[in-house]
């Protein structure tokens, strides 16, 4: 009976090990036609390169590409809307969580609707324009801040819960005002909140491709995304020179997800299951 | 006089988020009723009524948008919520490498839509692509096509895309929702002598019905905004055959028909609506029920 179940269990586990093959092949495909020449890679076959052009590829895009400054335009905006969606949805889900009435309900209902409705592209260019915000990093940062709100706000103020309210009231008495209680007191205790918010936002804002294709239409302020784009052209593709790029891209997120992976996954399903 | 501790929960805390919450998103919002019925551009703003609306009735590339639209919503939920579910059911059970396997089947949810597309574009390729190349190789040339470039199977093709990048994230909720389950329920069940399929019918599938709501739900509202996994492996085509709502949108304003744009993003504001309060009330309600 054991051993049945045993070669039961084994038959599974091969069976979801070629699964996953699925996912790892793509991925390999593009790791290993980044290491070959122009030529080679646009067979795009699996096999390992003949000529190792590993060092060529990634310095050309590391130069026709501006990798270093899309790289510097990417990080300052994402980490700058990062922080700012930080505070301002710990802030606001707080009072959300510990306060009942009108006003709360009011902002509940507008909050919600944004994790729902499409952002209205075309009177946001308007407005962007309006402001003389148009094509600046400014005004992609305060479109992402806004799109990020909803969700790190609901996010957290699910997590307030967990916290007794007796605690803002010892801080009180202790004598801190209203901010010394929140940002000294209550807000250390999220830390597990405050992490989940941080990288989601961060992948999303770097892996980011609609708003800054709208929004930052201007030869010298490009995203990392957009780069890749500079590899296609009238010569023919240079796949290995994208998918070098595509690497490139990615191996932040990926080194954010390794490091964090814990708190990707419970702010997944803390944010979806409360939804 | 003391204060009382609620005065303390000052709804100043709401104002940087919320002020910003508002130019940027609810005020456009608001804006996209008046912008829908003019024929605003660069240079003009006048008011056309329903204009707008009448074109993107009687435009068949919009037609075409709606319908894309629809099927990718459906065939990418379906697919992802059964997908996630069998992977979460599978990697739920006691195996040597999954904690690894979890890992990878995440992995594409983290990675960006250009570049999942850009790779997809290359591997569909019809022939040079590693897809047919794969089918050739084990002797199914006759199910090698253009996946790209076939006009009737090309939606289908960037669900698949879809559907790749984002079923490991059904995945984790799921298995989240599984490991909630107390075990006494299936040891309850197993003395009543339930067989698998009953397990799964009266104990698993019942308890994992938030899980479910949340996944059908998010990629409800995924799918029909879907724009830049289509942008990025079609842009639309070919001709229009691959178009969607968000990409006829992006399409007429990158041609400065605001007006036109707008009534296309006044349109999906409302679809969107129609569509997801009511699937959400419902779904909740199930929810309530069990």
């Amino acid at each position: 009976m054991k051993r049945k179940n045993n070669f039961k269990m084994l038959l599974i586990e091969v069976f979801s090990l070629l699964l996953s093959l699925v996912v790892l092949v793509p991925m390999y495909f593009v790791v290993v036609n980044s290491f070959k020449t122009q030529n080679e890679a646009a067979e795009m076959l699996l096999g390992l390169p003949a000529k190792m052009n590993i060092i060529e590829n990634y310095a050309t895009v590391f130069k026709e590409g501006n990798i270093l400054c899309a790289f510097a335009n990417t990080s300052i905006v994402t980490c700058i809307s990062v922080v700012v969606i930080v505070i301002t949805s710990a802030m606001a889900g707080f009072v959300l969580q510990r306060r009942k009435g009108t006003i709360t309900k009011i902002n509940d209902f507008l909050i919600l609707a944004g994790l729902i409705v499409p952002p209205a592209i075309v009177p946001l260019f308007w407005i962007l324009k309006t402001l003389h915000l148009d094509s600046t990093f400014q005004g992609v940062i305060l479109i992402y801040i806004a799109i990020g709100f909803p969700f790190s706000t609901m996010l957290y103020k699910g997590f307030f819960g967990t916290i007794p309210k007796e605690l803002d009231e010892a801080a009180l008495i202790e004598g801190c005002g209203s901010l010394g209680m929140f940002f000294r007191v209550v807000m250390p205790l999220l830390k597990p909140a405050t992490m989940t918010v941080i990288i989601t936002q961060f992948m999303t804002i770097w892996n980011d491709f609609n708003i800054s294709l709208y929004f930052l239409n201007s030869p010298t302020r490009f995203t990392l995304t957009t780069t890749i784009y500079f590899f296609f052209g009238q010569f023919g593709n240079y796949w290995n020179l994208v998918f070098a790029d595509v690497v490139i891209i990615a191996i932040p997120v990926l080194i954010l997800y390794a490091f964090a992976q814990k708190y990707i996954i419970s702010g997944m399903t803390a944010g979806a299951i409360k939804g | 006089m003391k204060k009382r501790v609620s005065e303390y929960y000052s709804y100043n805390f709401l104002i940087p988020g919320m002020s910003v919450y508002f130019i940027f998103f609810i005020i456009p919002t608001i804006l996209l009723f008046v912008f829908s019925f003019t024929n605003w551009s660069l240079d003009t703003f006048e008011f056309n009524g329903i204009e707008n609306f009448k074109s993107i009735v009687m435009e068949s590339n919009l037609n075409i948008a709606f319908k894309n639209t629809f099927i990718f919503t459906i065939v990418t939920t379906v697919v992802k919520v059964a997908l996630g579910l069998g992977l979460a059911l599978l990697l739920n059970m006691d195996l040597k490498s999954k904690v690894a396997l979890r890992t990878i089947f995440y992995f594409p949810v983290v990675l960006s839509t250009v570049a999942v597309g850009l790779t997809f574009s290359s591997l569909f390729h019809p022939t040079t692509g590693l897809v047919n190349r794969l089918l050739d190789g084990i002797g199914l040339s006759a199910l090698a096509m253009d996946w790209l470039g076939n006009t009737n199977l090309v939606i289908y093709s960037v669900c698949s895309v879809e559907i790749w990048k984002w079923t490991g994230f059904g995945m984790v909720i799921f298995l989240a929702g599984l490991q909630s389950i107390p075990t006494e329920y299936y040891e309850a069940i197993a003395i009543d002598g339930a067989n698998k399929w009953e397990q799964f019918k009266y104990v698993t599938f019942p308890l994992l019905r938030g899980s479910f709501n949340s996944v059908v739900l998010l990629s409800v509202i995924g799918g029909l905004k879907v724009f830049d996994i289509v942008y990025v492996t079609t842009n639309g085509g070919p001709g229009t055959a691959s178009e969607v709502i968000s990409s006829a949108i992006f399409k007429n304003f990158s041609y400065g028909y605001f007006g036109l744009a707008s009534a296309g993003g006044l349109t999906l504001f409302i679809i969107v609506s129609i569509i997801v309060f009511p699937l959400q009330m419902y779904l909740s309600k199930k929810e309530v029920e069990l």
